[in-house]
């Protein structure tokens, strides 16, 4: 099981990235605490060096799966369906801009709150329709790069445009598009699957990449969720991919990253003893 | 994918020579499968198109490079009445262009990749046959791909590749995947473009001729792309003896640099004697004649034949020619030989196995001595007419 934890490369306001702070004291923290990969949380390419980028996770041996761009809406407010064109037309240049920089490292690009909400005033059935065309441009610019989309169903109080797996589902067929999937996350699945592991099973290989938090939204293991029912069921679908953790730097970074890299290399032990 | 791009298109005069009966496949003023009886006055013109889109099973690809054959110089040259020269399948206009290689940059749901069984994931280094059998036919349901009864072919009757963008299906498509290990970003489409060529020697020599054991031995007449392939793909194969009959140095030159041995010019000394004198008497197992002047040629390898010692020999007739072979049997019947004759390079498992030849040393890319651009096609294709020193000429999309 490939293990990732979010970092963001900038300072950020949103909470549950975990790391934050000085990128190569992280990284090579990180590294030592045993995960395989860093999940970048990239606010805008043009402000980050990918040279560095590549140089120093490459020197500490972790590669990169994925690249978080929700910063483009806490602290630019772009989104996909933002009623003012002129404000999708620049989050759809955002992600595009994200493509050169993932093709480098292999990493999904990850669809979350960019996908905006449904403002005061809005049809939601527009709202859809601005989000399935958005989504069909992006994919189909990444596609020629080999680079997948993936987009995260969010819980029902931080938007109400796809809340759900079986959202995601159908948004997948809307979108039509090969390298466009769904990141599952965990603490969101909590509160609105009615079962996580059939929920899973149902998304199967449209899963491009996976988010651990637990139910109070801290690290595997300071909730209530059994991670070990939840990731073999990912597994056993055939997932080939990443285990990425995103969630609230509690106590701190450091003490949360360690409580759960422990449990779930654990949780991955007791599978081979049995 | 939306916009525009430039196509080196042939056209020509659809002008039916008097006696010319519409074949079952033809279509008036559009296709017909004996092009040097109808077509009149071509022309090679950049046109602008629309970029196409793939359909379910197809894919878009990004053209990088692009090899000039010998059957683009025919269909593009007027003989004196203006007809011309290539007689096979043609409709015009078409954008010429069939060997070649590029990207996958859009792919319909049920593309698939073969290399992974799956849906194409977008970027794949592809190359693919000119040939698009229609896989409905009795031949295709036979398995026997090159002799498709509804054939479309790739820059002859439907748009090629002397262009940015074309529409594929999948089922035609092979990757160049491989050829990442050891060939640096230009050369893997450089010799993905020489995959299709290179495939028409391996499916003469190897699938319809039989192919050799190791330590046998092969005389290929004809150093042209087809010749010279063949002579990589024989040395590679383990023959002792690779031979090439070929009149021009250069191409002479080029077959001994990628796996002929031995060098013949029929010109300057007598073909059959050389064979024998090379050969220690014994001749060889295997001919290829790829000079298309199989009248010409024939009576040197029947000569090799009747008085060497190799008994169960093999003549692949790879060249078309409008020409009767002079045959005497009895030299077939005493010394057990047989002429068969080839035709194309799908199926058979003749793409995947060159693409991997190619990928672990078999290197063709030398064959490609120049590279031009698209602008510089049209005055190249021409030019081949006459001159002949380059070897392979090359689209390069940079």
């Amino acid at each position: 099981m490939k293990l990732s934890i979010v970092l963001s490369t900038q300072p950020a306001q949103f909470q549950a990235a975990t790391f934050k702070g000085d990128l190569e004291t992280n990284l090579k923290h990180i590294a030592a605490l045993g995960y395989d990969g860093v999940e970048l949380a990239i606010r805008d390419p043009k402000l980050v060096n990918l040279d560095d980028l590549e140089r120093l996770t490459h020197a500490c041996g972790l590669s990169v799966p994925a690249i978080g761009t929700g910063q483009a809406w806490g602290e630019e407010g772009l989104s996909f369906t933002d009623p003012d064109p002129e404000v999708r037309r620049l989050a759809i240049q955002r992600i595009k801009s994200h493509i050169p920089g993932a093709a480098r490292l292999g990493a999904v690009i990850i669809i979350g709150l960019i996908r905006g909400i449904v403002k005061p005033g809005v049809d939601p059935a527009q709202a859809m329709t601005w989000l399935v065309e958005s989504l069909k441009e992006c994919s189909a610019a990444a596609f020629p790069h080999g680079i997948r989309l993936a987009l995260e169903p969010i819980n029902r109080y931080e938007t109400t445009l796809i809340n759900t797996a079986a959202h995601g589902l159908e948004l997948i067929k809307r979108v039509g598009a090969n390298n466009f999937g769904l990141l599952l996350d965990t603490f969101h699945m909590n509160i609105e699957e009615p079962d996580l592991e059939a929920s899973v099973r149902a998304c199967g290989n449209h899963i491009f990449h996976f988010h651990v938090a637990d139910s109070n939204r801290g690290y595997p293991g300071a909730g209530h969720l059994d991670f070990g029912s939840i990731l073999k069921t990912l597994i056993d679908t055939g997932y080939l991919g990443w285990v990425s953790g995103e969630f609230l730097p509690v106590p701190d970074a450091g003490i949360s990253a360690l409580k759960a890299v422990t449990h779930l290399r654990q949780i991955q032990s007791s599978w081979r003893s049995n | 994918m939306k916009g525009k791009m430039q196509g080196v298109t042939l056209v020509a005069d659809w002008d039916p020579k008097p006696g010319f009966k519409l074949g079952s496949k033809d279509v008036e003023g559009r296709q017909t499968y004996l092009g040097s009886q109808v077509w009149r006055h071509p022309k090679l013109e950049i046109r602008e198109y629309d970029i196409p889109s793939p359909g379910p099973e197809e894919v878009l690809m990004e053209v990088k490079a692009c090899g000039i054959c010998g059957s683009d110089v025919h269909m593009a040259q007027a003989d004196k009445d203006g007809y011309i020269y290539y007689p096979g399948l043609t409709g015009f206009p078409s954008i010429l262009g069939h060997e070649f290689s590029g990207v996958v940059v859009e792919a319909g749901k049920n593309a698939r990749d073969k290399r992974t069984n799956k849906p194409f994931k977008g970027g794949e280094a592809v190359t693919t046959e000119e040939m698009l059998w229609c896989g409905q036919c009795k031949p295709c349901a036979d398995g026997q791909p090159n002799h498709c009864e509804q054939l479309d072919e790739v820059g002859f009757n439907i748009n090629g590749a002397y262009t940015k963008y074309i529409v594929l299906p999948s089922r035609t498509l092979w990757s160049l995947e491989p050829l990442r290990k050891n060939y640096k970003e230009e050369d893997i489409f450089i010799a993905g473009s020489l995959v299709e060529p290179t495939c028409v020697a391996y499916n003469a020599a190897i699938e319809r001729g039989g192919g050799i054991r190791p330590g046998d031995r092969a005389v290929i007449l004809g150093g042209g792309p087809v010749g010279i392939a063949a002579c990589a793909i024989l040395k590679r194969a383990g023959a002792s003896q690779v031979i090439i009959s070929e009149t021009q140095q250069e191409r002479a030159d080029m077959a001994l640099k990628l796996g002929a041995d031995y060098h013949v010019n029929p010109l300057k000394e007598d073909f059959a004697e050389r064979v024998l004198e090379i050969t220690g008497g014994m001749g060889a197992d295997l001919f290829m004649e790829a000079t298309g002047l199989p009248a010409v040629v024939y009576p040197g390898i029947e000569k090799v034949i009747w008085e060497g010692r190799t008994l169960l020999s093999t003549v692949v007739v790879t060249a078309r020619a409008e020409a009767k072979m002079p045959v005497t049997g009895e030299v077939l019947q005493v010394r057990k030989a047989r002429i068969v004759g080839a035709q194309g390079h799908s199926g058979h498992g003749n793409f995947p196995r060159v693409i991997e030849c190619m990928a672990t040393g078999m290197n063709m890319t030398p064959m490609s001595t120049k590279k031009v651009s698209l602008d510089e096609l049209p005055a190249n294709i021409i030019n081949l007419q006459t001159d002949r020193s380059e070897c392979k000429i090359t689209y390069l999309a940079r």
